[in-house]
């Protein structure tokens, strides 16, 4: 599978997509840079879910484009941290010596994101928020910036 | 800079990890002491190596390790002989650590 640029692939946390965030979809035309963009501020007023970003390495990036789901680290974390920009996402991406892989957008569902533990300011990147997997199974997720694919 | 330490297990049965990390190394984020009972606005990510898997121990006896800061602008001088902070993946307090050296 090529990818050549942002706004490559949607995928899922786990199972299908409720009917309602298909809407979500249309996340893959909103703006890269900063904030969420029209389409997730239009999702957001909808009360269909929050958006958030995550740094991928390239190992996780590379398993999520080939199985269009984001699967639990085998570190024994439960869950993933997510940030609030993609800006915070790519800084995150890089770093804890692994090589950086992609940026992604998850938008959590209305219903899940209480289960969303707020960490606070995190490595001096920016904020951060902890979901547990739980919370993502309903998420949708797409890749909005590729760095690297290939992992070392 | 790179410190020897013990890593603390906190049983299953107290909220910890339900098996150890199969893997050698492993980022979690840090809480120390005078950071008191929570996080504060200033959470920094602490990476800990392991010489074997810790998931190949037989029990949970204390895995040794070196650790250090994720990050150069962290506060390096948390990390010192007889320092011990707790580490948490999210909310799930996951082991103590004692740094050794």
């Amino acid at each position: 599978m090529q990818y050549g640029g942002a706004f490559l692939y949607v995928g899922r946390v786990a199972g299908a997509a409720q009917r309602p965030l298909e809407i979500a979809g249309m996340v893959v035309t909103a703006p890269l840079a900063g904030g969420m963009g029209m389409a997730g501020e239009g999702i957001n007023a909808l009360n269909l879910g929050r958006t958030f970003y995550r740094g991928m390495d390239a190992v996780e990036a590379a398993d999520f484009a080939a199985n269009g789901i984001l699967r639990r680290s085998p570190n024994g974390n439960m869950g993933k941290y997510l940030t609030n920009s993609a800006a915070a996402a790519e800084a995150w991406a890089g770093t804890f010596g692994s090589t950086p892989g992609a940026v992604a957008r998850v938008i959590v569902p209305a219903d899940a994101t209480s289960a969303i533990e707020f960490i606070g300011r995190k490595d001096g990147i920016g904020m951060a928020w902890y979901a547990p997997m739980e919370a993502l199974k309903n998420a949708r997720v797409s890749i909005v910036r590729v760095i690297n694919l290939t992992p070392k | 800079m790179t410190h020897s330490a013990l890593v603390h297990w906190m049983p299953a049965e107290a909220g910890g990890v339900k098996a150890l990390p199969p893997v050698l190394r492993i980022i979690a984020q840090s809480l120390f002491v005078e950071d008191g009972t929570k996080w504060q606005d200033g959470v920094w990510s602490v990476v800990l190596l392991f010489d074997r898997p810790p998931a190949e121990q037989t029990d949970r006896s204390p895995s040794e390790a070196n650790v250090e800061f994720a990050f150069d602008t962290a506060p390096h001088e948390r990390l010192h002989a007889g320092a011990w902070f707790s580490i948490h993946y999210g909310p799930v307090k996951v082991a103590e650590v004692e740094v050794l050296d």
